[in-house]
């Protein structure tokens, strides 16, 4: 199988104790119960409102938090299995790429001691002399040149986009083979972004990169990613190619979501979904179907019986019970 | 009458290195009943022209030059305590990040109340009554007046300031950023409240945003604002369509689509200037495409190319095809 | 396209180099400080002084060298106290000892204080709640009587005195570097050297200390100020090495000798007057490091 990234039934609550004085425990469901894989050179973008778990999903993955339940397996090795050593050395295989240019880089490091700090930890370089080698490369990558005026400079005295690109470059040192990119230029201003998105095309194309791509904004997913996984309240509502997604989708939300979407044009003619109140927080959530309290489409058995993850075609996947039951999806497959 | 008039404003902000020339003589009017789209990216100046016509400018800031007419009287006439007067009465702002700046001791009722108190001096009742209207004015629940900032999600927060903003009937409200933080979905309900507003109250509003697509979603103006200077402004509609400055086609080509072909993204290569040393000539031209050697020599003028649009740009001509069609 | 590389130099002496960058450039915004730079001129002075006091000083302040209670005359610009020592003499000498100890008790104190927020701070759970019942321990014991009691105790020797002043006096900087440990252990910067695979031991040096440094400086400077103050008093009230002329020691004979009564100003101001004087040169200094260490971090920003 060419699967790079294979997560199954992968699980994160958050204990916190009911008001100030209570001894009660509720549970924050950040991330509950989410299955799926990436294959290897595909970009998954996942997609969702705040507090849908995609950030969380992304930290899982790379386990920099512990997983309440569930496996994420890299090239068929559960991370979750592995010890302290034998995980430092798999890391090498996942990297990430934060979203804040102005916080993940150490601001008392020079770029150089960003760069060479991956391969110093582990060990690797042997001497000054590969060091210095790889930290060139790496910054002729991301086309931070001339690197000899880069590799002196603090992150105070690089710009946003700068900053992120030394992001990027550090994420490759390790020469990693999946990605997880964690909104990379939400942070940054329009006119940057895009020189961003084309480094990250550019790189995923030359080392042969598999991204899981975290962000908001679906316009940008859509310039960036092969396929697209919608999130809501810590579940997958619905999976599959970028373009199907966009362009016909099948869950309420992700119909809803679509809609509201703005576009650079002020005489484009959309007919935008509403959805009353604001999503909520994932705890005390709803029977059945979280979603079911604002769906416009919801039938009564979303307010019994939680939908799954159904397969409804073609690398097709929806999480609900009136999409998954219409016979015009089944016959589609 | 045109409810607000800027002309000319030239704004500095004074620094130990020298003068920055945040707003370098900007010019756009808004009429009753207007939204008005103030759009470029960060440092462009778009919040420093919000904070000189409401008086608010920092310590530092200074107003150098131009006029600020406002409902016919000229701001910058006033004094500290005629401004106190026209400020939150004839024009309010919701600031940037405002709805995480409420105080969270005291509930948001109480927190209105007190501009209202402050600013018409009525009675505590009455103030209470008002709130209570204001609340269903944005949709929020009147019952919730006596909760406090942190009972409220994000969206709801923001109906709060503006509630607040529209508290003593301005004529024109600036919201600077006023959806940036919030979700899609969110963001368009807050929109939408707006727009309804103002065709209830005659309300005319500056729209502060870096995001391009809110602003085709709901400007009736657009003015795009590029270190400290306009680069084009007009009607929405021809603005996007046909753009006349470089800067605003490459702007509008760097924001992917969810409709219609999937294209390249535009990008600009650079950064935005140092404005304590702005480039000479077209600000613009060290990061143009079509530069040519006099844009670095001598600035374009700014002026009215077809009706209501103005750009100023040395090849208006020359490029308005190749900017209509997308190309860079 | 390769870019060439020119420079031979191994990254140490590149790394030294940013160093003395940065350093030029505090130094350029420390000299802006009329307050700082004053500040910085006493202490200075005093330095000078503890340096050179061997020869500078006239006499041995321990040795005898006149009658007693001879006023300021030529030979004795401060004239002699109550067995005939020479004042100013031993108020050159006593700046050695102000400053050795203030100088190592604050030392000392910041090192068990970021020792132990560090360690609380990064590991959290229960050597956190252990460290922290004994830093609370330490805060409500008050800390004067403890420095008594411990004096007495120890005996009468300068190095005790750096000890019980180091071992009242770390709560402080324990609790703020636990605070700063805190915050930047959740920063995104830290979270990318662990995804790049750094141990413990090596993002709590790389990362955490680095970045506390500047305020744990500024802290150590006001501790230089408790110490000093703190040593004075604790001579003065007899607990400190007779054998050392200490400043709190010549205060403590001038009050004994009744000097205040009998009129002999120059035996009890002096030793006043240098107190409070390095007092302020370190605490003027880190007045204006503070005003740099901390908007600069803002400044950092965009």
């Amino acid at each position: 199988m060419s699967e790079e990234l294979v997560v199954r039934n992968l699980k994160k609550w958050f204990a916190r104790s009911r008001g100030l004085f209570s001894r009660e425990q509720e549970y924050v469901k950040a991330v509950d119960d989410i299955s799926f894989e990436i294959e290897k050179g595909q970009v998954l973008c996942l997609a969702g409102e705040s507090g849908c778990g995609k950030t969380t999903t992304g930290r899982l993955i790379l386990r920099l938090v512990e997983p309440t339940e569930g496996s994420v397996s890299l090239r068929g090795v559960d991370i979750f299995t592995l010890k302290k050593e034998e995980l430092r050395e798999k890391r090498r295989e996942m990297q990430m790429i934060f979203q804040d240019p102005y916080e993940s880089l150490d601001p008392r490091m020079d770029v150089f001691s960003i760069l060479a700090e991956p391969l110093e930890v582990n060990r690797i370089a042997s001497g000054y002399g590969e060091l210095r080698e790889r930290v060139h490369k790496a910054l002729e990558d991301v086309r931070l040149v001339p690197v000899e005026e880069f590799i002196r400079r603090f992150p105070h005295e690089l710009s946003g986009g700068q900053r992120q690109r030394v992001a990027i470059a550090r994420a490759l040192m390790l020469e990693p083979t999946f990605i997880v990119a964690d909104e990379p230029v939400s942070m940054l201003d329009a006119s940057i972004r895009t020189e961003i998105l084309n480094l990250l095309k550019e790189l995923r194309e030359k080392y042969d990169l598999t991204f899981l791509y975290i962000t908001h904004d679906i316009a940008q997913a859509r310039y960036v990613g092969d396929d697209l996984m919608v999130m809501y309240l810590g579940r997958v509502v619905e999976k599959g190619p970028m373009e199907d997604v966009i362009l016909e989708p099948l869950h309420p939300y992700t119909k809803a979501l679509i809609s509201n979407v703005p576009v650079p044009d002020p005489e484009a003619q959309r007919e935008r979904i509403p959805l009353t109140g604001e999503t909520p927080t994932p705890i005390d959530l709803p029977e059945g179907c979280r979603f079911h309290p604002r769906c416009c489409e919801a039938g009564e058995r979303c307010s019994q019986v939680e939908p799954g993850l159904v397969k409804v075609g073609n690398d097709r996947w929806v999480a609900c019970h009136v999409q998954a039951a219409t016979p015009t999806r089944a016959n589609n497959i | 009458m045109p409810v607000l008039e800027v002309e000319g404003l030239v704004t500095h902000y004074l620094t130990k290195q020298g003068p920055v020339d945040a707003v370098s003589g900007v010019s756009f009017t808004v009429d009753a009943g207007q939204t008005f789209g103030l759009a470029g990216e960060s440092g462009c100046g778009k919040t420093t022209i919000a904070l000189s016509i409401m008086g608010l400018l920092p310590s530092n800031g200074r107003v150098m030059g131009g006029r600020i007419i406002l409902d016919g009287e000229d701001l910058l006439g006033k004094d500290e305590k005629e401004l106190r007067e026209v400020r939150w009465r004839k024009v309010s702002i919701v600031f940037q990040g405002a709805m995480n700046a409420l105080n969270p001791v005291i509930n948001v009722g109480e927190q209105i109340a007190e501009v209202i108190i402050e600013k018409e001096g009525v009675r505590k009742d009455e103030a209470w009554n008002r709130v209570r209207e204001l609340f269903d004015l944005v949709e929020l629940e009147p019952d919730r007046v006596t909760d406090y900032p942190h009972e409220f999600s994000g969206g709801m927060r923001q109906r709060v300031m503006i509630a607040m903003a529209l508290a003593n009937y301005p004529k024109l409200v600036i919201a600077d950023e006023p959806i940036t933080a919030l979700d899609v979905i969110v963001q368009n309900q807050i929109l939408d409240l707006m727009k309804n507003l103002q065709g209830r109250l005659n309300l005319s509003q500056i729209l502060i945003t870096h995001d391009l697509s809110v602003i085709a979603e709901t400007c009736d103006k657009v003015g795009i604002m590029y270190a400290g200077k306009l680069m084009e402004y007009g009607e929405a509609a021809p603005i996007f369509k046909t753009p006349l400055h470089p800067y605003t086609s490459a702007l509008i080509g760097a924001y992917p689509s969810i409709v219609g072909e999937k294209r390249d993204l535009k990008f600009i290569p650079g950064a935005p200037p140092n404005l304590i040393n702005p480039p000479t000539g077209c600000r613009f031209h060290p990061r143009c495409p079509h530069a040519q050697e006099i844009c670095g020599q001598e600035e374009p003028e700014y002026r009215e190319e077809s009706l209501g649009h103005y750009t100023a740009c040395h090849f208006v001509e020359e490029l308005r095809d190749t900017l209509r069609l997308g190309g860079h | 396209m390769t870019v060439e590389v020119h420079s031979t130099e191994p990254i140490e002496r590149e790394r030294f180099s940013a160093s003395i960058r940065r350093l030029k450039e505090f130094w350029a915004l420390y000299k802006t400080s009329k307050i700082g730079m004053f500040g910085l001129l006493l202490v200075l002075a005093f330095i000078v002084i503890a340096l050179l006091a061997p020869w500078v000083a006239p006499y041995d302040p321990r040795a005898l060298v006149g009658r007693p209670f001879l006023p300021p005359m030529e030979g004795h610009p401060l004239g002699t106290d109550q067995v005939g020592r020479d004042i100013y003499s031993q108020l050159l000498w006593g700046s050695r000892i102000s400053l050795m100890v203030g100088l190592l008790a604050s030392a000392f104190s910041v090192a068990i204080g970021t020792a132990i927020g560090l360690l609380s701070g990064y590991f959290r759970g229960p050597l956190d709640s252990i460290l922290m019942r004994i830093t609370d321990l330490f805060i409500t014991l008050p800390s004067i009587p403890l420095m008594l009691i411990l004096a007495a105790i120890l005996g009468r020797s300068v190095w005790n005195i750096i000890f019980v002043i180091a071992i009242t006096g770390w709560t402080g900087t324990a609790r703020m570097v636990r605070a700063q440990t805190l915050s930047i252990k959740e920063r995104p910067y830290v979270e990318a050297a662990r995804s790049v695979g750094a141990r413990d031991s090596q993002i709590m040096f790389r990362h955490i200390l680095p970045n506390i440094v500047p305020l744990i400086f500024a802290n150590a400077i006001v501790g230089i100020v408790n110490a000093i103050l703190s040593e004075s008093g604790l001579s003065f009230l007899g607990l400190g090495d007779p054998t050392k002329p200490s400043w709190g020691l010549i205060l403590r004979y001038a009050n004994e000798a009744g000097a205040m009564a009998t009129g002999r100003l120059w035996f009890i101001i002096p030793p006043g007057v240098c107190i409070m004087l390095i007092a302020i040169g370190f605490a003027f200094s880190s007045y204006s490091l503070d005003e740099i260490l901390n908007p600069r971090l803002r400044e950092r920003r965009g």
